[in-house]
């Protein structure tokens, strides 16, 4: 590479990192004892083909196609109200990580709000079927958690960002300081709050899908069912209506996206 | 309330930026009720920080400085809130969020008398789309009253500004270079009808003016200011070529920048220091 | 003067009345009862839960225990991508449309490079709508408990993302250079290497980081579908009600998402 003449020094940092990679790499493999010899068997690759075989064909009696849907539903709307009650939370607590009610309060909010996103929504839906029971709600619960995190750090932002001169001229025209922030701030910062959500949203559908894995509801709950009872076909046909779930959303999302680029992460 | 009969008094008020620059120095202005004042003078000398001082945007460094009969500095929150109800300012850019549709941004004038669940229940219903309508149309806008802020042209939107102002019928308006964005012949009428809403109501109006002709035309009292202290206080007729060639020569305030750009700026940032309660 | 109605009004009224209907619904598909949070049996459970998070839990044995978890997490997140590397460079350069030699030759992509990239594009679909810990959940039965099915599991999802996504970046890199080697005659691979990898490197490897923090968390919950690391201990401490495991668990895994956080942006940043 031409860079390496110009800048000795960087590329001495870059082949340090390169072999750090390929020690990390093999260590990994190894500390994991990988029976990777055994992808070379025959027998394996058989045992492995007459597993996959029992997936096929999916289970597609209309009473089962009917309780997949319904699971489905389960799975929108746990994500749509989880995603529904964060955005309210994260709103609440993007006031104060913002530095509206004083630095302590900005320590406070910012130190809930890490420790809501740090926490996977897998480990919430666990704590929730606790306090909340096995079920849909508990996954509901879960999601609004990790989101209502998630959320609130990406609105302190956007609050931080906006121009306060709007709200601060309906301040000193004596105005409260609700009616300031809905009427200065607030205009300016909901278009991406919203769109803040929505993306969120197309996260959490395929998020709650699995959350059924710790009895959280919806198709995840299901496919974890099916399974143990060593019903493949019936396993298969949930995992397609994942499939399917998922490409809708993409192509909603893909199609609500085409006129606005640049995805807010 | 009091009706005495003094709108502004300044005695020795120096004013301090927040980057502590002196933007105006032992300061001494009376303003009877009902009066309406020009305010000119060079890019820099201070007519921003006065209008703000008078708004109650910045606090004075020195001096003392009475409002509407209250001393506002040395009231408690809801004191502060109560002058500044009565106090309307236009500011030197519209501070209005682009999203939000003109008929939100001229109720907004209620926002200090309104209790606030008629202020966010105005946001899904506009409260009162008559009066907003009413204020528009004498700045021949009325037809823009549904649109959003972020189609409208510059001076359209200090026209909302203004809208917003005549709407909230404070007791003293406070613009600062209002008409900047308008043409002349449009900037004419609007300032005469800034004059003429201050007289009906009999409110002090201060206003600040880059254009001299409107400030001669239009105000019984003219005040020029230069390099942070005022130079002259007259009525127009006893305003000749000579002095106003002395207050453009001598600049701006101490430390200010020759160019008007970096002016606007400061009026904006200025407008962040408002302390939110 | 104009009537004074409220264009908006409308709209607005049509559209909350759907929200307001959609979401009976939603509302009872989600079972959604706040007061299941006050159940007496649910509260009991949580409090005495919640109630043993102190003392944390140090003893020797269960921190060795966990330091081992931990080790295994990241291993798991490191194998898994390094896998997923293997599985998406050959995909990613048999579906780039980059290195099309028809398209160099005949001005545009034969017919046949349509169809051979459809099952392609449909492989990387399955692979990588199938979320990783549904693929866990069913490569446990393959290869029994443990972190070789995560491994396997985090290969496949994330094999299709970044082969989807490499062969997106080759795309959008300038075509000039690699057209050229094409038309002079060169290999695909000479073509790669020579006239889109100077361009893209930066971009592919930036996108790999940030797999590998995002594996990372996925890693952390493996273990609740029996696929070994950090999740493996929290479900056993949580099935258990024993708050104090889960307490240092939490805090260790709270440790861990913020070492990748750090890890990943320090290296993107060494790229950048």
């Amino acid at each position: 590479m031409s860079a390496a003449a110009i800048a000795p020094p960087r590329c001495l940092r870059c082949h340090l990192v390169v072999a750090l990679l390929v020690v990390a790499v093999a260590a990994s493999f190894l500390y994991l004892g990988m029976p990777l010899g055994r992808l070379l068997e025959a027998g394996a690759w058989r045992d492995m083909l007459a597993f996959l075989g029992g997936f096929f064909p999916p289970e597609h009696a209309p009473g089962y196609l009917a309780r997949v849907a319904v699971a489905a539903l389960e799975t929108l709307a746990i994500s749509l109200l989880g995603t529904l009650l964060a955005a309210v939370a994260g709103a609440m607590l993007a006031l104060p990580a913002a530095g509206r009610f004083g630095d302590g309060g900005r320590t406070v909010a910012r130190f809930v709000l890490n420790a809501l996103r740090s926490v996977p929504e897998l480990v919430w839906a666990s704590l929730m079927v606790l306090a909340a029971g096995l079920g849909p709600f508990a996954g509901t619960l879960a999601l609004a958690l990790h989101t209502s995190g998630v959320l609130g750090r990406l609105y302190a932002e956007a609050l931080e960002n906006a121009p306060p001169a709007a709200e601060a001229s309906l301040v000193g025209a004596g105005s409260g300081a609700v009616a300031a922030f809905c009427y200065g701030t607030l205009p300016q910062v909901s278009a991406q709050w919203l769109a803040y959500a929505l993306y969120r949203w197309e996260m959490n559908i395929r998020m709650a899908a699995i959350l059924g894995f710790v009895g959280a509801g919806g198709l995840g709950a299901m496919l974890y069912y099916e399974l143990s009872l060593f019903n493949e076909g019936r396993a298969s046909t949930v995992i397609i209506a994942m499939l399917l779930l998922s490409a809708l959303v993409d192509g909603v999302s893909q199609r609500l996206r085409a006129d606005r680029p640049g995805r807010p992460l | 309330m009091n009706r005495s009969t003094i709108a502004i008094a300044a005695h020795g008020v120096d004013v301090v930026q927040a980057d502590g620059r002196v933007a105006l120095a032992g300061l001494n202005l009376t303003v009877r009720r009902g009066e309406r004042i020009a305010l000119i003078g060079p890019s820099g000398a201070g007519k921003t920080s006065l209008l703000r001082l008078c708004g109650l945007g910045i606090a004075p460094a020195r001096g003392r400085l009475t409002i509407l009969d209250q001393s506002p500095w040395s009231a408690d929150a809801r004191g502060l809130r109560a002058v500044r109800r009565r106090i309307g300012h236009v500011h030197q850019l519209p501070a209005i969020p682009p999203r939000q549709r003109v008929v939100h941004a001229v109720l907004a004038g209620a926002l200090g008398r309104w209790p606030w669940w008629r202020a966010l229940s105005s946001l899904v219903m506009p409260a009162d789309c008559e009066g907003a309508e009413r204020e528009l149309a004498k700045l021949a806008l009325a037809d823009r009253l549904f649109d959003r802020c972020d189609r409208l042209s510059g001076g359209q939107l200090q026209r909302v500004a203004l809208a917003r102002v005549l709407y909230q019928r404070p007791d003293l308006v406070l613009a600062d270079e209002p008409v900047s964005a308008m043409d002349p012949a449009l900037a004419d009428t609007t300032v005469g009808l800034l004059v003429a809403d201050a007289r009906e109501r009999g409110a002090t109006l201060v206003a600040s003016l880059h254009a001299v002709e409107l400030a001669l035309r239009h105000f019984e009292r003219v005040v020029g200011i230069g390099n942070g202290q005022i130079l002259f206080d007259l009525p127009p007729q006893q305003i000749d070529t000579a002095r106003l060639e002395r207050l453009y020569a001598v600049g701006g305030g101490p430390g200010a920048r020759p160019d008007p750009a970096p002016a606007v700026a400061a009026g904006l940032a200025g407008a962040t220091l408002v302390p939110c309660r | 003067m104009i009537v004074t109605r409220d264009p908006a009004a409308l709209p607005r009224l049509t559209w909350s009345a759907v929200v307001v209907v959609a979401m009976v619904p939603v509302l009872s598909l989600a079972e959604f009862d706040p007061l299941a949070l006050l159940d007496p049996g649910n509260l009991h459970a949580m409090g005495r839960f919640l109630g043993g998070f102190w003392p944390l839990e140090h003893s020797a044995e269960f921190l060795r225990l966990l330091a081992r978890a931990c080790l295994e997490t990241l291993a798991m997140a490191t194998a898994g991508v390094f896998l997923a590397i293997v599985l998406a460079v050959p995909l990613a350069f048999a579906l780039s449309r980059s290195l099309s030699l028809q398209a160099v030759m005949a001005g545009r992509p034969a017919w046949h490079e349509g169809v051979r990239r459809g099952p392609l594009r449909a492989v990387l679909l399955v692979l990588r709508g199938v979320p990783e810990l549904v693929w866990a959940l069913v490569l446990v039965r393959v290869f029994g408990l443990g972190p070789a099915a995560g491994v396997m599991a985090l290969a496949l999802t994330y094999g299709g993302m970044l082969g989807k996504v490499y062969a997106e970046i080759l795309e959008s890199a300038d075509q000039g250079p690699a057209r050229a080697l094409l038309e002079a005659g060169n290999g695909r691979v000479a073509a790669l290497a020579y006239g889109l990898l100077p361009s893209c490197a930066q971009e592919l490897v930036s996108y790999t980081v940030y797999r590998w923090e995002c594996a990372l968390r996925a890693s952390v919950v493996m273990g609740f579908v029996g696929a070994g690391g950090l999740g493996q201990l929290m479900d056993q401490s949580m099935k258990m009600l024993n708050g104090g495991e889960a307490a240092t668990i939490l805090l260790v895994l709270f440790a861990l998402v913020l070492l990748a956080d750090g890890v990943s942006s320090r290296l993107r940043a060494l790229l950048a």
